[in-house]
């Protein structure tokens, strides 16, 4: 077994979320110390989680988080739609191209957008993962033999700042 | 029959329990003052939020001077960021009309992802919050 990893395969719903996201706050402060950083961190798999949880056409998702040197990698695999699937990789995509000042002036526009949809699909938690200190982030996309599109999420953000 | 001294309002009063993944959420008449207490993580942050701004809008003429609007979350994700600030928005509404309003945004010792929430809200809607620092995992302090 890898040490500083964590593995969820399985269903995903609120109280798994939310069971996931107290066992991730508590492996977080053992395997990295107390850092001003550390629900920053955290949120990223939030994000991620979130958007997997909303788009998912089934509940079954795969969820890694991993400590490798330093860096912070979390990855996460879902079955979506293909208007979800493409929505994610444009969006990830478009976000690569951005300047961080560009980031913030689209997270800006996007929290004074007055359209709040019940399903999200906006782009502010990818908006928020780069904005919470993610340094690559890669989204792929295939299209599986039953028709639905697998999506794997992986986010890499470096542990080198803000300890206390 | 002796009543307890509830000073007379014609406002409505808010009372929402929290879950694990949903903060609580109080108006207290006697304090004259509004708190959103814990994680906010729910999937439909809409559906929690819209009848929390509902409320404020509602009341907006009613809320008193001097009134207290404090906000503890540990943790939220970008939809309950979208619904805090579209709720924030409507309390900006409230501070506009004139009335003395305090906006206390509680962060946990140097934690950055409660200050840094807090931060972008005060600056986009030129709000001023007052930080206040509270221990860790603090809720049981509301």
């Amino acid at each position: 077994m890898k040490p500083n990893s964590l593995d969820y395969v399985g269903v995903l719903n609120s109280e798994i979320r939310v069971q996931l996201l107290d066992f991730l706050s508590a492996i977080a402060i053992a395997h990295l110390g107390k850092r001003k950083d550390l629900r920053k961190l955290c949120s990223i798999a939030i994000e991620l989680l979130d958007n997997a949880q909303r788009h998912c056409t089934d509940d079954d998702i795969s969820f890694k988080w991993q400590i490798e040197g330093d860096s912070l990698i979390v990855k996460v695999e879902n079955h979506a739609s293909e208007e979800d699937a493409k929505r994610l990789k444009e969006q990830v995509e478009a976000l690569r191209q951005m300047t961080p000042t560009e980031i913030t002036e689209e997270f800006r526009k996007q929290l004074l957008n007055p359209e709040f949809n019940a399903r999200g699909g906006a782009g502010l938690g990818i908006l928020q993962i780069a904005k919470k200190g993610a340094t690559s982030f890669e989204v792929d996309v295939h299209k599986m033999i039953n028709g639905a599109y697998a999506c794997t999420s992986t986010v890499e953000t470096p542990l080198t700042q803000s300890q206390l | 029959m002796n009543s307890l001294p509830v000073e007379e309002t014609s406002m409505q009063g808010l009372s929402i329990e929290g879950t694990r993944n949903s903060p609580s959420v109080f108006y207290n008449v006697n304090e004259n003052k509004f708190a959103l207490i814990g994680v906010s993580c729910m999937t439909d942050a809409r559906g929690f939020y819209q009848p929390i701004i509902d409320w404020v809008k509602l009341n907006s003429n009613e809320i008193k001077s001097g009134i207290v609007f404090e906000f503890y979350l540990p943790y939220f994700n970008s939809g309950s960021n979208k619904g805090i600030f579209r709720l924030l928005e409507s309390i900006s509404g409230v501070v506009k009309s004139g009335k003395e309003c305090k906006i206390i945004w509680c962060v946990e010792e140097e934690d950055e992802f409660m200050s840094e929430g807090g931060e972008v809200i005060e600056n986009i809607l030129g709000l001023k919050f007052e930080f206040k620092e509270v221990p860790f995992d603090a809720k049981h302090l509301f």
